[in-house]
């Protein structure tokens, strides 16, 4: 498996790149965090419909570009280093889960600039895998969920909606449109405030089944490599920004990054940032061409790249000294960043335990 | 996991394993994990046979990139063949200096007159090297070398060399020496071969905190060289030196890790039959370990790709920090799982257990072949940008 970037690869990458460059920067992330939908909506049409974006991986056929997720990972690195605030990462793997899964009549609407979300996480759970309680039993014209769902990533503003609920199979992956009857959404204010989420209530809500328990599966490992991924990436930026300062900032008549002391960090940090990098593009491949491993190397990914980015940004803070803890500064967004992927989706504990063995143990 | 094999690839691996097993079930049986880390003292003799037997069947000088003196094979095959010694466990190599650091600098700056000397006897497993670079006062510092050596018709060397691995069993020696008197840190350094046996030099071993011996110190007095036997110009031998570092590409990497599963194997295997597994904070660390191993795999990959110089050109020292310091805590990680009797010898005088030995012998990961604290350096100034240290 190579995991070098390919000339188009690094294309897509320095286009993305700059384009968010140029219209993400901080003050940007911030008019966005504090907009009602929470983001530049001119901005997500410009990444969805004009670009296609968030259908990279769909099959031509089917409205997308027909790359693979390796080419959605050069995105939602680009994307999580600038921040973005918006539902890129939730619309993509809602994609990848579908263009796998069927529900092929529900991917035009994504190519059109929909939002997707995924929701598996029930109140009050701290399971891993999550306990599923949401129900499925069977209507005149298809199933009907009833349950709740806590702090759905983009549940408020999604289109299309991916719902785990129980019916007489076991766990099951079904399809909700947003305007769907019994369907309330109520927003969640999050830490991380570059993110939205949202609490779903679903009275006897009518429902496309997408797959068996292994599309909730196939979706969560997506959405963990998928939050790997945008960690790399906001690794990676708060890494160079730190790097920045050490080189520009001038204590005792020399430059911060002339101390040794501080350089060895900033080397550890770039090894642990490089390394992370590496593992979010294997599973990104593994996305794309092995499933099979992903079961494996999907928590694998979202440890590592979740440790990574809260390493980077504790040292980050630290680094950039009393600045650092202003609001005015992005370090606090990076920190959040990193709480934020840390706590979701799986602790590092639990996920080390579903791969105890894989492991040996 | 594997990276996927072309169909050539598996081929190609199918030799490798085919050949290593038969040798390795017949009269080197008894060397399958000898000579590691740690074990470098052991088995010499038929650790040399088997150099022997390696350079026989073609087996050394795989990567060299120069077909008239070894196989040049791809990348891709290099690292099966590096695979697949590790996966057989065949025994630690007393030929690898030679080579993999004398033989491909010799092809990049010697002249063909060394080549059609030297390379032929590395490549048939009967010549050994070692590396005479370290000094008591040039480790991290290598410029700081002292040994001096005139021209007086041949070479005339006196010095120290220290950390010298194998040169208890090696013919040959390649010296870093200053042959221009008064000359300081880079400049008027020579890179001199040398032959060992003769009467001015002096191989002492160091008894290491295992209470073995692969390290030595080598007494340079008056020791001869022949006048021809510089690689580059005199006075070039500093950039003669740090091309090796350029040479590795990693294709070992792969191998070595290898060699890591099979001990981390090992160690899950002693937590589930003594009882550590069921201890849930042992258990995470146990995993956090395995973690770490693929995370390495994964860069390693990315270190190999074809595209590795502009992808990873921090690929030596990221790597290098990656596998030394993960080594270094698997050895703690092996202390743990055993529990109160890691404190407890194999038997006298003093012989060490398995993890006794990774634990005390991967101390030197991270010091040898560059620190940690000089990679970081190397980061730092190359790949980050910061301004160097003042002193």
């Amino acid at each position: 498996m190579d995991l070098s970037l390919t000339d188009e690869q690094r294309d897509l990458r320095d286009a993305v790149g700059s384009l968010l460059a140029k219209q993400v920067d901080s003050a940007a992330v911030r008019a966005a965090m504090e907009s009602p939908l929470g983001r530049d909506e001119r901005l997500w049409a410009q990444l969805t419909g004009e670009l296609g974006l968030t259908t990279l991986a769909v099959p031509e056929a089917q409205g997308g570009a027909g790359a693979t997720f390796a080419e959605v990972a050069v995105v939602l690195e680009e994307v999580g280093a600038s921040l973005l605030p918006a539902p890129y990462a939730s619309t993509v793997v809602v994609a990848e889960v579908l263009a796998r899964f069927g529900g092929a009549d529900l991917l035009p609407a994504l190519v059109d600039g929909a939002v997707g979300a995924l929701a598996l996480i029930e109140p009050g759970d701290r399971s891993w895998p999550p306990r599923v309680g949401c129900t499925a039993s069977p209507g005149a014209a298809g199933p009907l969920l009833t349950g709740t769902k806590a702090a759905v990533a983009d549940g408020g503003s999604a289109d299309v909606l991916l719902v785990a609920a129980v019916n007489g199979e076991g766990e099951a992956l079904f399809a909700v449109a947003d305007d769907a009857p019994g369907l309330t959404r109520a927003d969640v204010p999050l830490l991380d405030r570059t993110r939205r989420a949202a609490d779903l209530a679903l009275v006897g809500v009518p429902a496309v089944r997408v797959g068996g328990a292994d599309a909730v599966a196939f979706a969560r490992d997506v959405a963990a490599v998928a939050a790997a991924c945008e960690a790399a990436g906001t690794a990676r930026r708060a890494l160079e920004r730190t790097v920045e300062h050490l080189r520009t900032r001038v204590q005792f008549g020399r430059a911060l990054g002339s101390f040794q002391a501080l350089r060895h960090r900033a080397a550890d940090l770039f090894t642990a940032v490089e390394a992370a990098a590496s593992t979010a593009r294997y599973a990104a491949l593994v996305v794309a061409s092995a499933p099979e491993e992903l079961p494996v190397v999907a928590p694998l990914a979202k440890v590592v790249c979740a440790q990574t980015l809260a390493d980077v940004a504790g040292e980050a803070i630290q680094l950039h000294g009393g600045i650092a803890i202003t609001w005015e500064h992005d370090a606090h967004l990076w920190l959040k960043r990193a709480a934020h992927v840390q706590h979701t989706g799986g602790s590092a504990e639990q996920l080390r335990r579903v791969l105890a063995p894989a492991a040996g143990l | 996991m594997g990276p996927r094999d072309s169909r050539t690839d598996a081929e190609f691996r199918a030799e490798v394993r085919d050949w290593l097993e038969t040798q390795l079930s017949g009269d080197f049986a008894a060397l399958r994990g000898s000579g590691g880390p740690g074990r470098e003292h052991e088995h010499l003799e038929q650790r040399a046979a088997w150099e022997r037997r390696l350079g026989e069947a073609g087996w050394i000088g795989v990567g060299w990139p120069d077909d008239r003196y070894g196989r040049a094979l791809s990348l891709s095959q290099q690292v099966v063949f590096h695979e697949e010694y590790a996966r057989a466990a065949a025994p630690g190599r007393l030929g690898h200096i030679g080579e993999q650091l004398l033989v491909p600098t010799l092809l990049a700056h010697g002249t063909e007159e060394q080549k059609a000397r030297f390379v032929p006897g590395v490549a048939a497993g009967e010549v050994m090297w070692c590396q005479g670079y370290s000094e008591p006062d040039a480790g991290s510092d290598l410029a700081n070398v002292s040994t001096r050596a005139v021209l007086d018709g041949r070479w005339l060397i006196t010095g120290q060399k220290i950390w010298t691995s194998l040169a208890h069993v090696a013919d040959w020696c390649f010296v870093l020496a200053r042959t221009e008197p008064g000359s300081q840190r880079h400049a008027g350094l020579s890179f001199l071969l040398v032959p060992m046996d003769q009467p001015g030099i002096t191989v002492r071993p160091i008894v290491q905190l295992t209470g073995t011996s692969e390290f030595n110190e080598v007494f340079l007095d008056g020791a001869v060289a022949a006048a021809g036997d510089v690689v580059g110009e005199p006075g070039e031998g500093w950039r003669v030196a740090m091309s090796l570092l350029g040479f590795e590409r990693g294709v070992s990497t792969l191998g070595q890790q290898i060699g890591f599963a099979r001990e981390f194997a090992a160690i899950t295997a002693r937590a589930r039959a003594n009882g550590a597994a069921d201890d849930p904070v042992l258990a995470d660390r146990i995993v956090s370990a395995w973690v770490d191993l693929q995370v390495m795999r994964h860069t390693a990959l990315r270190t190999l790709g074809a595209d590795a110089a502009r992808e990873a050109p921090w690929a030596a020292s990221v790597s290098k920090l990656l596998w030394a310091n993960w080594h270094r805590r698997l050895g703690e990680l092996a202390m743990a799982v055993e529990g109160p009797s890691a404190a407890v010898t194999g038997g006298l005088p003093y012989e060490l257990t398995d993890e006794q030995r990774l634990f005390l012998f991967s101390r030197a990961d991270t010091i040898y072949g560059g620190s940690n604290e000089v990679q970081r350096n190397v980061l730092a100034e190359r790949h980050l940008g910061l301004p160097r240290d003042r002193a």
